[in-house]
């Protein structure tokens, strides 16, 4: 009796191994890793047309292939590759996503899904828009350095929020974040071919949504400033002329911060933004010296204002021509006056529209480089 | 039945009074044992007082038997046959340093063919039993599985005394206590179980005294065959009893209060009880700064770690978590793969046989052929399997690295293969889940076993320093004040005044 419950445990012990869990054994020889996928709209009355890049392993060296499928959804689209392809496509190295404008001004929430469900995809992908007529032909390009487009692309972007600052790099999980969100809109970076004699891909400034339909595009400029009043510059430059005249200093990056806060008087409410850098000074072409103590801080002054100005530029733009909250002035007052923000949840638009504000900006010199004194040219 | 005839023989006898019926006896007794040497001696006074010397030939020194045995029995001038002769050659003649006076046939049979000679004598139904043991021995050589940089290089070899005698001379109390036993019906091996008193934990001490007493076997040749009688959990792979050939390591051993057993004819000994982290303990550990033996020590129990799972988490990552390798290795994984024509949970297997096949060969090869080994175990199964995509190259660098990181823990080499191969069994079933099960089951299993009552586990998670002080780090000596308190129950290791317990 004592043997037989001891065999049956046993057994029961033996089929949980067997029965439970993700039986899928498959070899990385078997597989296509995708680099990136652009999405456009589908031909032959299918939905979409997905281009997949990835990485063709086969003869001994890494290259990269693409292959296009059509389909109704983006799964269909992935499934229908394996009438196309011995291997099957695997997502989970894919890096970057690029959407088709025209999709995107429709609406990107529909085509969100299928990757925040499925396993394989992952939630740190990067989402671009693409600028051109079909995102296919972003993928089309020759990287410069990199074997694929795709990680080119995704470099770049990684490359840029560190050391330029001109783009947003907003992950999968986050855009998902942000649409879930009340008081803030979708942005995005967007992404174009270059003009030039070698074509190549070139990341170009923001896409703006209005929740998540695409409405326009702010320039690299802009998109800097908008980077500014949200705190995401984690690096970058400066530039700024003290007087206006076309001598310039440039100022490299090296700690921003920016902090919201909605002031509320009247049932009217004013959001404060609050600008504080650190940089070093990293080039003068002025022809006074700078690098003297009210030098600096002529240089912080006059940075201040370039900064200040950027910011208010971009912010006006969003308010009259594009009318959407990208900045996130609305989740902003959700978080900190939530009864304020319950009143005002259904006219936001309206308020955001006229919404006040005042921006203070605080530019920290913190050191010249390696140098004391600017170039100086002997008489 | 004839497989007993000596024994029913000896059973059934007995000496007499008359020296030819008990010479008669002897050879009835070795009958077809062409070594039996009896030589008789008789008296110049007294033909009629006549002796005989019965030994083994080869089993005696035949010098000391010949100046110390029979040149005083020549000698002897007895005046007459007196009742006390045997007495009197015993205490006035023999120049022995051990006479024995006995009629026991069976011990005088064992001291025969220990080394002994015996001496019957005319007219008496007793024997006198002589030390005359002198069979050659090894020299005692530094144990090649246990080698040290720095420190003793002594090693036991195959003679017991000599062995006790090693252990001796480092443990100078008259507390180190050595009680001597018999195994094997055939064999009658010598043994000897060594402690230290008022330092030995009492318990382990009377249960393996307890188990040793449980089995009967015809012979024992090496310790492990008492080994295998008297562990706990005799299924187990893990050792529950550890075993050494190096003096200094069995005087630590009974230092920290454990038990040692000494048998005849093998240089192994046993030390008992037997934790988990002893495995990872080497004697070099001791000799060495200690910041250098803790950092080899952790090294050992990494390797230990990569010996066993390396394989299997590389097949689950590579066959079942791909997501979880980052791209580059993929790509270099995927490009290596490209035309190899096994899956990789069999290419591993195959791999990590042949790595077993040749490390096994190794080990049994007669030295000079070890260049060629390595000629054929790199060149042929390594580079031309690769170039030939029988097998990938990463394939290679892992089964290469698990093979190193498994010879750097010679001690637990047995566990470390089974368990190579059951968790990259269970891996490439089911991924890094069934890796997950064979861990957990590992630990499950480790955490109730015992050996000798002490779980071999306790040191790792037993509290305070003093108990911890020797688990994944050496502590400097002066910080091991105290004995760990699981293994003995007087921990006092040091005193203020010095006056060592």
């Amino acid at each position: 009796m004592k043997t037989a419950k001891r065999f049956a445990v046993l057994l029961l012990a033996i089929n949980m191994l067997f029965l439970s869990g993700c039986w899928n054994y498959r070899e990385v020889d078997n597989m296509s890793m995708i680099g990136g996928i652009a999405i456009d709209k589908g031909k032959d009355g299918f939905k979409y047309h997905i281009t997949y890049e990835f990485l063709d392993l086969s003869n001994g060296q890494i290259n990269s292939k693409l292959l296009e499928t059509d389909g109704d959804t983006l799964f269909d689209c992935a499934r229908n590759a394996i009438g196309k392809s011995q291997k099957k496509l695997f997502f989970s190295d894919c890096k970057v996503v690029i959407i088709n404008n025209e999709i995107a001004s429709e609406g990107i929430a529909p085509i969100l899904d299928w990757m925040l469900r499925d396993s394989e995809p992952r939630i740190n992908l990067n989402l671009l828009i693409s600028k051109e007529k079909t995102a296919a032909e972003i993928l089309e390009q020759k990287p410069v350095t990199n074997q694929l487009t795709s990680l080119e692309i995704w470099n770049m972007l990684e490359q840029n929020t560190a050391s330029l600052g001109e783009t947003p790099n907003v992950k999968l999980y986050q855009a998902n974040n942000i649409l879930a969100s009340e008081g803030i809109s979708l942005n995005l970076p967007s992404i174009k071919v270059s003009a030039g004699k070698e074509k190549t891909t070139e990341l170009d400034g923001t896409a703006v949504f209005k929740k998540d339909k695409l409405v326009g595009y702010l320039n690299r400029n802009e998109s800097k400033y908008f980077l500014f009043s949200t705190g995401k510059i984690k690096g970058g430059l400066l530039v700024t002329s003290p007087k206006n005249d076309k001598n310039f200093i440039t100022l490299e990056i090296s700690e921003s911060s920016a902090k919201i806060t909605p002031v509320i008087k009247d049932d009217n409410v004013t959001m404060e933004i609050e600008i504080k850098v650190k940089a070093a000074l990293g080039e003068e072409q002025t022809p006074i010296d700078y690098t003297s103590v009210s030098g600096i801080q002529a240089a912080e002054r006059s940075a201040e204002k370039t900064l200040q100005y950027g910011v208010n530029e971009v912010i006006k733009k969003c308010q009259s021509q594009y009318d959407t909250d990208i900045f996130g002035f609305g989740s902003c007052i959700h978080l900190n006056k939530p009864e304020f923000w319950t009143k005002e949840k259904a006219n936001w638009d309206d308020t955001f529209r006229t919404l006040k504000y005042s921006i203070t900006t605080d530019v920290d010199i913190t050191n010249t480089a390696t140098t004391k004194s600017k170039v100086k040219v002997g008489d | 039945m004839e497989s007993n005839g000596a024994e029913s023989k000896v059973k059934n006898a007995a000496l007499t009074k008359h020296l030819t019926e008990n010479i008669d006896l002897m050879k009835s007794i070795f009958i077809k044992d062409e070594t039996l040497i009896t030589r008789n001696v008789e008296s110049q006074t007294d033909p009629k007082i006549s002796y005989c010397v019965v030994y083994c030939d080869g089993m005696v020194n035949n010098k000391l038997l010949n100046e110390d045995v029979i040149k005083p029995l020549l000698e002897y001038r007895p005046e007459q046959k007196d009742a006390q002769l045997i007495d009197i050659i015993a205490r006035q003649v023999m120049i022995s340093n051990s006479v024995e006076e006995t009629s026991d046939l069976d011990k005088l049979l064992q001291g025969i063919v220990y080394g002994d000679a015996v001496l019957l004598v005319d007219g008496y139904a007793e024997a006198l039993i002589l030390n005359t043991k002198g069979w050659t021995t090894r020299n005692s050589a530094e144990p090649d599985g246990e080698r040290v940089l720095r420190g003793p290089r002594e090693g036991f070899n195959e003679s017991i005394m000599m062995n006790l005698s090693l252990l001796r001379r480092r443990v100078r109390t008259p507390d180190l206590k050595m009680e001597f036993q018999t195994f094997g019906t055939k064999t009658k091996t010598k043994a000897c179980i060594c402690y230290i008193d008022g330092v030995v934990n009492e318990d382990v001490l009377a249960e393996f005294k307890k188990r040793l007493k449980t089995f009967t076997i015809d012979g024992v040749l090496d310790v492990n065959y008492i080994s295998e009688f008297a562990r706990d959990a005799p299924y187990s792979p893990v050792k529950t009893i550890g075993s050494t050939e190096r003096p200094d390591i069995v005087a630590a051993k009974l230092l920290e209060g454990r038990v040692a057993l000494f048998l005849d004819g093998t240089p192994v000994v046993l030390t008992l009880p037997h934790l988990f982290i002893e495995h990872f303990q080497s004697d070099e550990d001791y000799y060495l700064n200690y910041f250098y033996a803790s950092f080899c020590r952790m090294l050992r129990l990494f390797a230990f770690f990569i010996s066993t799972s390396m394989p299997a988490i590389y097949v689950a990552l590579t066959t079942f978590h791909q997501e979880m390798l980052p791209l580059a290795l993929m790509m270099s994984i995927s490009q290596a793969r490209q035309g190899v024509p096994f899956p990789t949970a069999i290419e591993m297997v195959l791999m990590l046989t042949v790595f077993e096949m040749l490390r096994e060969s190794g080990a049994r090869m007669p030295g000079m052929m070890g260049q060629a080994l390595s000629i054929v175990g790199a060149l042929v199964i390594g580079q031309a399997a690769v170039s030939a995509k029988i097998v990938s190259a990463p394939m290679i660098i892992i089964v290469a690295f698990t093979g190193i990181s498994g010879l750097m823990v010679p001690r637990i080499k047995g566990l470390s293969i089974l368990l190579r191969f059951s968790l990259l069994f269970l891996a490439s079933m089911l991924g890094l889940y069934g890796y997950m099960f064979g861990m957990l089951g590992l630990l499950i299993h480790l955490f109730s076993l015992t050996s000798f009552g002490i779980p071999v586990l306790t040191s790792t998670y037993a509290n305070g320093p003093q108990d911890k002080k020797d688990i994944y780090a050496r502590a400097p000596w002066w910080f091991m004040k105290k004995r760990p308190k699981f293994l003995s129950s007087n921990t006092t290791r040091q005193s203020k005044k010095g006056d060592a317990q």
